[in-house]
């Protein structure tokens, strides 16, 4: 039994070394075969652990072990070493063992067949009474003992954690979709768990998903939505890692200047100004245009500062200086709105005869927002036509986390993250892991809200590109093809980033979309209102 | 120089010694001609030469010498975010470098690209000004490829 144990424990650890990748379909273990025994090469992680807890159950009962094994409990096919050794443990601890095993939870739950349920170990552990019970009481602490010391697994085989890690997250997510709260939250402990062997991004996923879907089960919502200048100052940190803002930026920055050629009065209406990081490439790409520079308006919208300080005036006045360095002449107006809906195109003060101006309308991240409540969407598309835009430039997540049922966002969303937290990775980012760590909260936010949140507060309601195409479609707008050159910076700008080999720009019917390897994760569109017909 | 001495008098006055710091436009034009450590070395010579190679409008010709006509008015933008060393240093060595291209192969998006970023790094210091953290938004252009 010891050399089997041994073997059992060399032959797991060896696994790696001799058997460098797990087939799917693995088929007998070689050297236990020899020896009679029939254990699949993907259970000896699982074997070995077993047999290391049925040393340790046997070992402790060095005195009494005799009693037990001469049980006449019969063990059927004792060449299946892994469910024998399960009966020998069944028998010790007088429960399940696989209450105590991540992967034949998860299996269970999800096969649905043999559902795991907690009424079915107790009865087991009926049956096993009375053959045990002298053996229960006596080993009561000892059981707990082994049961502490089963997380310490022989062979931590990382790649089928991460394969466990997912199931375990869906089966939570689906358990949650069936009100089944009691095994959600089961799952979600079990969740916790295995994030902990894992390293890197499944570990930040994982870690945001469990807290997100246990904010849902135990319904403790974020209180409060997070205080505005803090939000921004998270973006910037985005900004910093990644290239995913700065693409948005360079690729609407590229349409807005296209759409403005030959204009000498020129607006924008930005939906979201945060830091204003957007426009100073416009600028200085406005500055160098033939013929030079028109007079540029900046319109900037955003939400109240809890304190009240006028940060879009600050921002504006830095843009301000910045345009008088460059030779632009510049004027801003802000506007603070806690919902785009609420704004009128008539605030705005267009001007139109003389002093008529070019109109571009940007928005990065916006317009998903508007879709937590009912017509708000609509409502704001109809004041963009009053402001009558030459181009309107959109920027949002491409994935769809709105859909009707709860799994499926949840689905969705992981995958969605999961790249994106990858990428990040990857990325190594310089400048100490506070812009990393940063920009992980930025993430965590939204992984919350998609998560956590219904209703009015579910505000991270990212569509596709093409449910926008719809959108916008119907609400009558035509598409605007952004062009090679759009293009063309943009491939340039991925292929600064360190890791530009896993970052790709797609084009996809005049729309421009970044991604990782061959997901992608932001889509970047431009828009005009669409000519009457006659 | 050895000659010199060994020359009489009067061939010494009819033949003029020419040195190179007297004539500090053929000298220009030499440093105009280097690439960018060749400068760095020309810096350490003396402090004359130092002061020279601090002449934006060398850092200029580096930086787009490969482009012809140069465009109307980026000199006084650049000028007024930094100045074309500064450009230099912080976006065109780092893009040249990532994008793997040699400097006769740019083209206006390169350029583009880099006064893009130049900018947006000049904004964020001007934004930033004062705080503890620097900016960071080209950090990405410094790490190691």
């Amino acid at each position: 039994m010891k050399r089997d144990r041994d073997r059992g424990k060399a032959a797991a650890s060896a696994k790696p070394y001799m058997w460098p990748d797990p087939q799917p379909d693995a088929g007998m273990d070689e050297l236990f075969a020899v020896l009679g025994y029939k254990v699949k090469s993907s259970d000896m992680a699982d074997v070995a652990e077993k047999l290391e807890q049925l040393e340790m159950a046997m070992g402790t009962t060095a005195d009494d072990g005799v009693s037990v094994f001469a049980d006449d409990t019969v063990h059927y096919n004792p060449s299946d070493l892994s469910g024998w050794v399960d009966n020998m443990l069944t028998e010790f601890t007088g429960e399940s063992s696989t209450t105590n095993f991540a992967g034949e939870d998860d299996l269970r739950a999800i096969a649905g067949v043999a559902i795991f349920d907690s009424t079915d170990s107790e009865n087991s552990c009926k049956r096993m009474k009375a053959a045990a019970a002298d053996v229960r009481s006596e080993f009561g602490e000892d059981s707990s003992a082994v049961k502490q010391q089963q997380p310490r697994a022989v062979v931590v085989d990382s790649q089928e954690t991460g394969v466990r890690l997912v199931h375990t997250l869906m089966a939570c997510a689906e358990a949650v979709q069936q009100e089944n709260m009691k095994l959600a939250d089961a799952l979600v402990k079990h969740v916790g768990l295995l994030a902990v062997s894992q390293i890197g991004a499944m570990r930040k996923v994982a870690t945001y998903f469990a807290e997100a879907l246990a904010r849902r089960i135990y319904k403790i919502y974020p209180e409060e939505p997070l205080d505005s200048s803090l939000s921004d100052i998270l973006q910037m940190h985005f900004y910093e890692t990644g290239p995913y803002l700065k693409f948005a930026h360079f690729t609407a920055n590229q349409a807005i200047l296209e759409a403005f050629a030959g204009s000498n009065r020129v607006h924008v209406i930005d939906f979201s100004l945060r830091q204003g990081m957007q426009w100073p490439a416009l600028m200085q790409a406005l500055a160098l245009r033939p013929g030079g520079p028109p007079a540029f308006r900046l319109t900037g919208i955003g939400p109240p500062h809890p304190d009240n300080s006028d940060a879009l005036q600050q921002v504006g006045w830095k843009l301000a200086q910045l345009a008088e360095t460059i030779g632009v002449e510049f004027e801003f107006r802000g506007f603070v709105t806690n919902s785009l809906a609420d704004l009128d195109a008539e605030m705005l003060e267009i001007r139109a005869g003389d002093d008529e101006e070019t109109v571009a309308v940007n928005s990065v991240f916006e317009l998903h927002q508007l879709l937590a409540r009912p017509g708000a969407f609509e409502k704001v598309l109809n004041s963009i036509k009053e402001m009558r835009p030459k181009i309107v430039t959109v920027v949002e997540q491409e994935a769809n986390h709105n859909g009707g049922a709860f799994l499926d966002r949840f689905n969705e969303s992981l995958h969605y993250y999961s790249t994106m937290f990858d990428s990040l990775e990857s990325d190594g980012v310089g400048g100490g892991g506070q812009d990393l760590m940063m920009t992980e909260v930025y993430l965590g936010r939204q992984i919350c809200n998609v998560v956590a949140c219904d209703g009015p507060e579910r505000v991270e309601r990212h569509e596709t590109l093409e449910q926008w195409r719809a959108r916008m479609g119907s609400a009558g707008f035509d598409s605007v093809q952004l062009g090679s050159n759009a293009f063309k910076q943009a491939s340039m700008l991925l292929a600064l980033f360190s890791s530009g080999e896993g970052y790709m720009v797609e084009e996809r019917d005049g729309c421009l979309m970044l991604g990782w390897h061959t997901r992608p994760l932001i889509a970047t569109s431009a828009w005009r209102i669409a000519a009457a017909e006659d | 120089m050895d000659m010199d001495m060994d020359m009489d008098m009067d061939t010494k006055k009819k033949c003029t010694r020419f040195f190179i710091n007297d004539n500090m436009d053929v000298l220009i034009e030499i440093l105009k001609r280097l690439d960018e450590k060749s400068i760095g070395v020309a810096a350490c010579v003396c402090r004359l030469w130092c002061a020279l190679t601090r002449n934006d409008a060398l850092w200029e010709h580096l930086c787009f010498r490969q482009l012809s006509p140069p465009r109307e008015g980026v000199r006084t933008v650049v000028a007024a975010l930094g100045g074309y060393r500064r450009l230099y240093t912080l976006c065109v060595k780092p893009v040249l470098t990532r994008l793997g291209k040699r400097k006769d192969m740019w083209t206006t998006h390169e350029v583009d690209l880099s006064l893009s970023l130049f900018c947006v790094d000049y904004y964020e210091r001007l934004f930033l000004a004062g705080a503890a953290t620097p900016p960071s938004s080209l950090i990405f252009l410094c790490k190691a490829g």
